[in-house]
Parts: C-alpha cells; structure tokens; sequence
C-alpha cells in the first residue's frame, strides 16, 4: 500500500479521483514528511489540471515536491515550512540592494563556471553555493560586505526559526548603496582568492563573515549556510572538482593579470576566457588560441 | 508458414517506419535547438568583444543569460495560479517564491522554488538516511524516487 503510494506511475492509474482534501495546516505538519508530501502531492494532481510530472522527494535534506507545468515546461519543487529558505532570500535580496554589482558578478562567473562543466547536479557548484561564495569573499577581503551576523544585530525585526537567528534589516535600512566596486577587480581577486583558499586548513562562514579554522573533516570543502551554521553548502563537491576549479581560477587570474598589463588587450581579456574549453578527456586548450566556436560541443553539453 | 513470416515482416517494417520517422523528428529538433544555441553563442561572444572593458562585458552577460521578458511573465502566471489553488485549500498559508526567481538571479532554465508557509511551525531539516552512495537499505520509510539525481541535487540545496 505504502510502496504504490510513493510510486509515481502506480499511483497515478489507480488514485481515486476524489480524495479527502479537509486537512488543516495543523493537521498537515503532524505527519511524517512522506505522508505530507504525498498529500500535497494528491492535492497538486486532483486540483492543478495545468500541472504534470508531480512527484514527491521526501529522501532529500529539504524535501519538496517537484512537478511540471503541463505547457510551458517550467519546473517547481515546492517545501513546506521551510522558513529558513524564505529568510535566505530575504537576505539575498539585501545583500543585491545593497551591492547591485553581485548580480553581474553571480552571472558571469556562473556562466564561466557553466563553461568549465563546474555548475549543476552532482558534485558541481551551484547557483546558490556561488552567491554565498562571492559575498563571503567580499565580506573577508577589506570587509567590503558586512557579515550575516552584523545585518541580524541590525535588523529591527528580529526572526528566530528554531536554533538559527535569521533576522535580516528591511530594505529601508539601507542608508547608501556600495556602488564603487569595480567589476573587473573583483572577479580578479575572487580568482585571486579561491586560487589559493587551503581548504584542508579553513573554512568559510558567512555568518562571521571570516575564514575560520576547519572543524568538519568529511567535506572537501567547507562553506557554513549563512543562517544554519551546522550546514555545509560545498559538501557535495568533490576532491577533483575542487581541484579543477582552482586550476581554472589560477587560468582566469592570469589571464586578467595578463590584460590589464596591456590596455588594448584589456577588452578580449574575458572573452577569451569566456571561450576556453575543455575537451571531454579533461585536456587543456590554450585559452588564447580559441576565440571562435570552436568547442561549442562542449558547451552546449550544459546548456542541454 | 511463410504467409506467417511475411505478416510478420510487414509488422516489423510499419514499426521501423514509424520509429524513423520519431527519430528524424526529434533530430530535427535538436538540430534547431542547437543552431539556435549556436547562434546565440556566437551573438554573446560578438557582443563580449564590442565592449569596452570588463565591466561592461559582465553586463551583457547579464542580459543575455537573464530570464526573459515573456519567460518571467509566463512564470509569473503560473505562480498566481498556484497561489489561488492552495489559497482555497489553506486560507491562512503563504505561497512564497524562493531562490534564484525571486531575486532575479535565474535564467530561462532554472526551476521554480517554492515554500508553502503554513505558520511558524519550524521543521527540522530532515536527515536523508540513505547517502547518495549506496546506504540505501532502508526498511520502514519506503520512498520510490524516480530519479536519484534529483535527490543528490537537492540534498544540499536550501534555496536558488
């Protein structure tokens, strides 16, 4: 019974058409995650006709229901309760009102990441991990962001979701925006930075907004969630990745060393690195010889 | 006998008829995804190497891997749908959008992360007990993922 319950096709051929949607919120939180996702899940199919592919994945840290829009193909994962994520995009927005360039920096270095086959499932970085990875770097190199712990202190409204201290000051608090940071400085010293970051030796926090001494020793990388202290975002990233992106950071910083020597060549600086590729055998191309297409195979390997 | 063996030829070359013809389709489409793909590429590094300096490099970088226009529109629709069905459901919830959509840091594919706030009611983050490796002999809690890729994905996301 509970086995055709958790599965997707069997459930969906036999699920009677009307179940008993009366539960309450209260309700709803006291059962076990796969009950409560099951019944979201039930509600999204007898209520949602737009909606396809609904599936629950209750054996995840943050177990969501994921499904689809039956037309327009836009992928959802849906979490109940989970204050936490809704306080990290409130500080998210805050760090990006209070530093519009992180968004150019997230783009770029995300598509640079993309391009180095660093960025998405498995034991690649993502989206996320990267935002908390610049604004940390900012926060330990001339404390140019202030820490997560400075903006709780300042926040009027203080939020408290089970052990973690998640308040985070109202956009009105911010008095002047951090407008005088230059792009193209700080994705050199981000490369800078990571290049040589020693993760056997440290660890970086949000939070305190420093590196501090390495505690866990299962990660190969270790980078706190800014409010859930205890979390590991960079867990899943492995020895070799790790590695390669630092072998890629030490590339982009010469090659941004290299052209800011020579003004002429400042312009083609990025581009061409934009336009390194690595081949499937992980064998290095010269980054100053490919500025054409000419690995484009391996690139719309991500996009797919 | 033979008249058997030729019914059973005639199956067979209908079935190869109408596989090929899925297969060259859906070839074509790649092909057009991919020129589209390779176009825009080809735009982007036209667009990269008519900027003055990085900075600016970095800002067409933005608009072109950002969201577009119709894609937010279309997304935003969905979520207004979404809302007014759990609405009925639970008057008192909140449906909030999390992660890369709602900051804006999202591109044309990337998924919509959703939080259903019931109340306060803090939920523990739920320990998965079988690791991504091969920890997964379980007994009591039973759950069918239908992709295990998934669940590595999202075993380390909070939000974005």
């Amino acid at each position: 019974m509970k086995r055709n319950l958790s599965d997707e096709s069997s459930t969906r051929s036999n699920s009677p058409p009307s179940i008993n949607l009366t539960l309450s919120a209260d309700d709803l939180l006291q059962m076990s995650v796969a009950d409560r996702l099951d019944y979201i899940r039930r509600l999204l199919r007898s209520s949602a006709a737009y909606v396809c592919h609904v599936q629950r994945i209750a054996q995840a840290r943050c177990p969501v229901v994921r499904f689809c829009h039956k037309q327009q193909k836009i992928f959802c994962e849906l979490s109940i309760n989970n204050h936490l994520a809704v306080a990290n995009t409130k500080l998210i927005q805050y760090f990006l009102t209070l530093e519009p360039k992180l968004r150019s920096l997230l783009y770029t270095i995300r598509l640079w990441l993309k391009q180095k086959d660093l960025l998405g499932r498995g034991h690649r970085f993502n989206t996320y991990t990267l935002f908390w990875m610049i604004v940390t770097h900012l926060q330990i190199h001339n404390q140019q962001l202030p820490s997560v712990r400075t903006l709780a202190d300042l926040a009027h409204e203080k939020k408290q979701h089970g052990p973690w201290n998640c308040s985070v000051p109202n956009l009105e608090q911010i008095q002047s925006k951090l407008t005088n940071l230059s792009v193209e400085q700080t994705l050199h010293e981000f490369f800078s930075f990571y290049s040589t970051f020693d993760v056997q030796k440290n660890e970086l926090s949000p939070w305190f907004g420093e590196i501090r001494s390495k505690t866990s020793t299962n990660a190969i990388v270790s980078l706190a969630d800014p409010f859930e202290h205890d979390h590991n975002l960079t867990a899943n990233i492995s020895a070799n990745n790790w590695m390669k992106f630092q072998e890629e950071c030490q590339l982009a910083k010469q090659i941004l060393d290299e052209s800011s020597k020579k003004a002429s060549d400042k312009i083609l600086g990025f581009s061409i690195d934009f336009n390194t590729k690595i081949s499937t055998t992980e064998k290095f191309y010269s980054s100053k010889t490919i500025v054409s297409l000419y690995t484009y195979d391996t690139y719309s390997r991500f996009i797919a | 006998m033979d008249d058997g063996t030729k019914l059973k030829i005639k199956q067979r070359n209908h079935q190869e008829f109408h596989s090929k013809r899925m297969l060259i389709s859906e070839q074509e489409f790649l092909n057009l995804n991919k020129d589209k793909e390779i176009e825009q590429h080809a735009q982007l590094v036209q667009l990269l190497n008519n900027q003055l300096n990085i900075d600016q490099q970095t800002e067409i970088i933005v608009q072109h891997e950002q969201l577009s226009d119709e894609n937010s529109r279309k997304r935003e629709e969905f979520f207004q749908e979404l809302q007014s069905m759990f609405k009925k459901y639970f008057p008192q919830a909140k449906l909030s959008l999390i992660g890369s959509m709602a900051n804006r840091l999202g591109t044309d594919l990337s998924d919509m992360d959703l939080v259903l706030v019931l109340n306060d009611t803090y939920l523990e983050p739920h320990q998965p007990t079988s690791s991504s490796s091969n920890n997964s002999g379980e007994s009591m809690t039973i759950d069918d993922n239908s992709c295990s890729n998934d669940t590595d994905m999202i075993r380390n996301k909070v939000c974005v």
